[in-house]
């Protein structure tokens, strides 16, 4: 375990309404720390994430970011913090232009200032996005919207990236540039980064440590290969797979 | 995209035809327990607007299509009733079926330009066009209408009876009238026709996927509410011995909508309990006529705010909790939730 | 000719202000999908703080102008805030009927409050500037519709730009699309719903100022212009800035010509009925999307 953690979350349980999804769920991303959270389909990745970020209530726990207790904090307001969520499914403006999406994502009052030198730096990464800067964001193709979902998370620098299946429906060739770009920026050191990843091969790639949630409970913690290694997670989770 | 709303009581049980028989009773002999003209007459004209509204929630709750020109059917109604009254001199109670006849004409031509609408835009469309047809009776020069003055004098019914006698058979007709609406919209909401239309109202993909024709349905639910609203406007003006524009408007307006909305949209009862609130408010600020709409606005708000299903549903989740303690103290089993059931265990309880 | 040219004459002035109450209930729609019932009152407020600066305290017309800007931004903020903030996120009802009915419960109590206060007798309201240029025959241009319409266009020009280029403009039309998402970007949409309804509200006192400097404050001021601008919205499609702004103008000039050719008496259902031919041709109007597109 990282001694100078960034994100603490300590005994979370969430769902919606009624429903509990997630329960009593522990963990840590170190400052600069790369954590994977895999698991099954359906089980809170995404809910967990959300509870993170300030979208969703926590009917019990606490979360801490720099040692600064942020639940009950509204997601508007956690992002001046630094902590931007990727969500899952991209959430683009569909009627705003590329550009204008982009532009979103500088919006907290510290990154609008340099939203020019962003926005050239997001060009510079995706170079298609440039091409359709114009274009709204409803007829983008599926690798394209995510292009602009990821480059809207880049808008402004981060301290912790939390990205929810970046992968997802993407063709292969994608993903690579996709996890490329992930691995820049844990390279750098400066960001943490909270990853909900479905293929192990890329999990591998950029962990530095991998938490399992499943049916709402985090039940393990460790480095890639240990559970790579572990007959239960192989089960659960690798075993669900379609191989 | 939007959602539609699902009132309550849209699926109709089996009406407790004693339970209605035994109110409508009541009802019926009000007007000796409370025996003054004035009263008995503030009665009749809530009846009246009770038909209105009646009509009025059956293609706005029922239908769920967002009619916000019934009062030009009711206008309609009035008007034409009544002028056929003048020069035709037709007798009241054939102006009144005339009145139907108009509301229902103007129902369907109001109908048939927003069948490619939805939503919002059929509330636009239909508001617009009763502001419209209010400036046209309104600005009429060539003294059909009346203008802004009104249509004065018409010959009213039971003319030969004293005032209070008068009122009172007034009273017992609007009272048949609001009865005979009432069971026809249940039974028609009970009929395939009444199904078809709240599936369409529920889901309208579903609904033509199915094979149910979104716009002939509507246009038959236009032209039945119109009927009935046209009905209530030709009582308005036989009963008040004249008519004018201002029956029409964003004032009466907002009261109806006040009466359906605070009653509960889309049920039976709704428009009657709120008619007979909004009345009853109206009655307690009656020294206060300036109040009146502040008043029933801010009630309109906070009933939408904190009771959004009406009060009439509120009032059956109490009288259902009231049954269930009874019940209890019978120490009858706890049956299964359905009517039928609960009719069984009290069989059982005897 | 001078026909022709009085009715031009009429369309800017007509158009400008229905364009301002038009676009401050089609912004609203666009990003709260709220059809807002109180902006004709929110013209009627406008007309009476006119009249209270103007003519009862004599003072400028820009103060006026200013001061109706104010004031029914407060309102429309209040209104935002009791009457439709409690009802986002519902279940079970369909928001955009309620809040039609909400907004229009406002609308009843803020008329009625203005005859408590005002009575029902209309009250005159000087121009804003005298005189006129003469232009042809028996045709001339008041000074006070050019100021008008000068100021209605920098109004429009200004929320479009404002909606197109600032900050919060974008963020604004970003909530109307992902409201998630735009909370995410740390869009604080507790604030942002309140704002787009204080300054819409806020252009339709605007053009209630310059609506009573042309006719009277009166509590029913409020009536016609919310009428034409439901009219101006259904002609431009709900929720679309360039069509409101457009069917304005066009609706002005059907307005000023039916009036110029039939009679006043006759202008609205005339319109009516274009209304009618446009939603039979194009039912979302003619910028709307169709409802799939917007699915
Ligand atoms: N808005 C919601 N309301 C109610 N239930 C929800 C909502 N969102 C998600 N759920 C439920 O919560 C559970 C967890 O969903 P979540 O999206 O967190 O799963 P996940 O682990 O991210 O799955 P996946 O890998 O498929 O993305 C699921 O059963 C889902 O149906
Ligand atoms: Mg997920």
């Amino acid at each position: 375990m990282p001694a100078d953690a960034l994100l603490e979350v300590r005994g979370v349980s969430c769902g919606y309404g009624e429903t509990t999804i997630v329960r009593n769920a522990e963990l840590t991303v170190g400052a600069g720390e790369t954590l994977c959270l895999v698991g099954p389909n359906g089980h809170g990745k995404s809910t967990l994430l959300r509870a993170i970020t300030g979208l969703l209530p926590l009917s019990a726990g606490e979360v801490r970011f720099g040692g600064e207790r942020i639940d009950g904090r509204a997601a508007e307001q956690l992002t001046e913090l630094g902590i931007v969520h990727i969500p899952q499914g991209d959430h683009l403006f569909p009627d705003l232009t590329v550009e204008e999406n982009l532009l979103m994502g500088a919006f907290p009052k510290g990154a609008w200032k340099d939203r020019g030198t962003a926005l050239d730096e997001v060009f510079a990464r995706f170079p298609k996005l440039k091409d359709r800067r114009r274009q709204r964001a409803r007829t983008l193709s599926g690798g394209e919207r995510r292009m602009v979902a990821i480059g809207r998370g880049l808008m402004r620098q981060p301290r912790l990236l939390v990205i929810d299946e970046p992968s997802l429906g993407l063709a292969p060739v994608i993903v690579e540039s996709v996890y490329e770009i992930i691995a820049g920026v844990a390279a750098q050191r400066t960001t943490s980064i909270l990853l909900v990843e479905e293929n192990f091969t890329h999990v591998e790639e950029v962990a530095d440590r991998v938490s399992v949630l499943e049916m709402g409970r985090i039940v393990r913690t460790g480095l890639p290969a240990e559970l790579a290694d572990d007959a239960a997670v192989t089960q659960s989770y690798l075993g669900a797979l379609p191989s | 995209m939007t959602r539609r709303p699902t009132p309550l009581q849209a699926t109709f049980s089996k009406p407790k035809v004693t339970i209605s028989a035994a109110l409508v009773l009541l009802a019926a002999l009000v007007p000796f327990i409370y025996p003054s003209t004035y009263g008995t007459g503030v009665l009749v004209t809530m009846l009246i607007f009770t038909v209105l509204n009646l009509s009025w929630n059956f293609v706005l709750g029922i239908a769920g299509v967002w009619n916000f020109g019934q009062l030009a059917m009711f206008a309609v109604g009035g008007y034409g009733g009544g002028l056929l009254i003048i020069h035709a001199s037709l007798p009241p109670w054939l102006a009144l079926l005339a009145g139907g006849i108009g509301g229902t004409l103007l129902a369907v031509l109001l109908a048939l330009p927003t069948l490619r609408l939805f939503g919002i835009y059929t509330s636009l469309l239909t508001f617009a066009a009763a502001q419209v047809v209010q400036l046209v009776i309104q600005n009429d020069s060539s003294g059909t209408t009346g203008g802004a003055l009104g249509l004065p004098t018409v010959k009213g019914l039971f003319e030969s009876l004293d005032p209070l006698w008068a009122t009172r058979a007034w009273y017992w007709l609007v009272l048949a009238i609001v009865v005979v609406v009432c069971a026809a919209i249940a039974l028609l909401a009970r009929s395939p026709l009444g199904l078809a239309l709240r599936t369409l109202r529920d889901s309208a993909a579903y609904g033509s996927a199915r094979g149910i024709d979104p716009r002939g349905h509507r246009v038959l639910a236009f032209a039945i509410s119109g009927f009935v609203a046209g009905v209530a406007g030709a009582l308005y003006t036989v009963y008040n011995g004249s008519i004018s524009p201002t029956v029409m408007g964003l004032t009466p307006m907002s009261i109806y909508v006040t009466m359906i909305v605070i009653g509960g949209l889309g049920s039976i009862t709704g428009p009657i309990v709120g008619t007979a609130l909004v009345t009853a408010i109206q009655q307690a600020l009656i020294d206060h006529p300036g109040t009146q709409l502040t008043v029933l606005g801010v009630v309109l708000i906070a009933i939408v705010v904190f009771v959004p299903r009406g009060i009439a549903f509120e009032a059956g989740r109490v009288r259902d909790r009231v049954v269930r303690w009874m019940n209890e103290e019978e120490e009858v089993p706890a049956g299964p939730a359905s009517p039928e059931g609960r009719l069984v265990a009290g069989r059982e309880g005897t | 000719m001078s026909d022709i040219l009085s009715i031009l004459v009429s369309t800017v002035v007509l158009g400008s202000i229905y364009g301002l109450v038009a676009l401050g209930m089609t912004l609203i729609y666009g990003i709260l999908r709220v059809l807002d019932m109180s902006q004709g009152s929110m013209v009627m407020v406008g007309g009476f703080v006119g009249w209270a600066v103007m003519t009862s305290a004599g003072l400028s017309p820009w103060l006026a102008i200013v001061a109706a800007f104010a004031a029914t931004f407060a309102l429309g903020v209040l209104t935002q805030v009791v009457s439709v903030q409690p009802l986002i996120g519902r279940r079970g009802t369909d928001f955009e009927m309620i809040t039609f009915i909400t907004t229009f419960a406002v609308a009843m109590v803020l008329s009625n409050l203005a005859l408590q206060f005002f009575g029902p007798r209309q009250k005159n309201v000087p121009e804003l500037v005298g005189g006129s240029i003469h232009l042809y025959e028996s045709v001339s241009l008041p000074y006070q519709s050019i100021v008008m319409t000068a100021i209605a266009l920098a109004l429009m020009l200004g929320f479009a730009l404002f909606l197109n280029r600032s900050r919060y403009g974008i963020a604004i039309r970003a909530v109307a699309q992902d409201l998630d998402a735009a909370r995410l970007m740390g869009v604080p949409i507790k604030r942002v719903f309140p704002l787009v309804m204080g300054f819409a509200s806020a252009i339709a006192g605007v053009a209630g100022v310059f609506l009573a400097t042309q006719y009277f404050a009166s509590p029913t001021a409020g009536d016609q212009p919310l009428l034409i601008a439901l009219i101006v919205v259904i002609f431009g499609g709900l929720g679309s800035l360039q069509g409101a702004i457009v069917a304005a103008y066009a609706i002005g000039l059907i307005q000023a010509a039916a009036s110029v050719y039939v009679s006043t008496t006759w202008a609205l259902p005339i319109l009516y009925g274009v209304i009618v031919l446009v939603l039979i041709i194009r039912p979302q109007g003619i910028a709307g999307r169709s409802l799939e597109a917007r699915l």
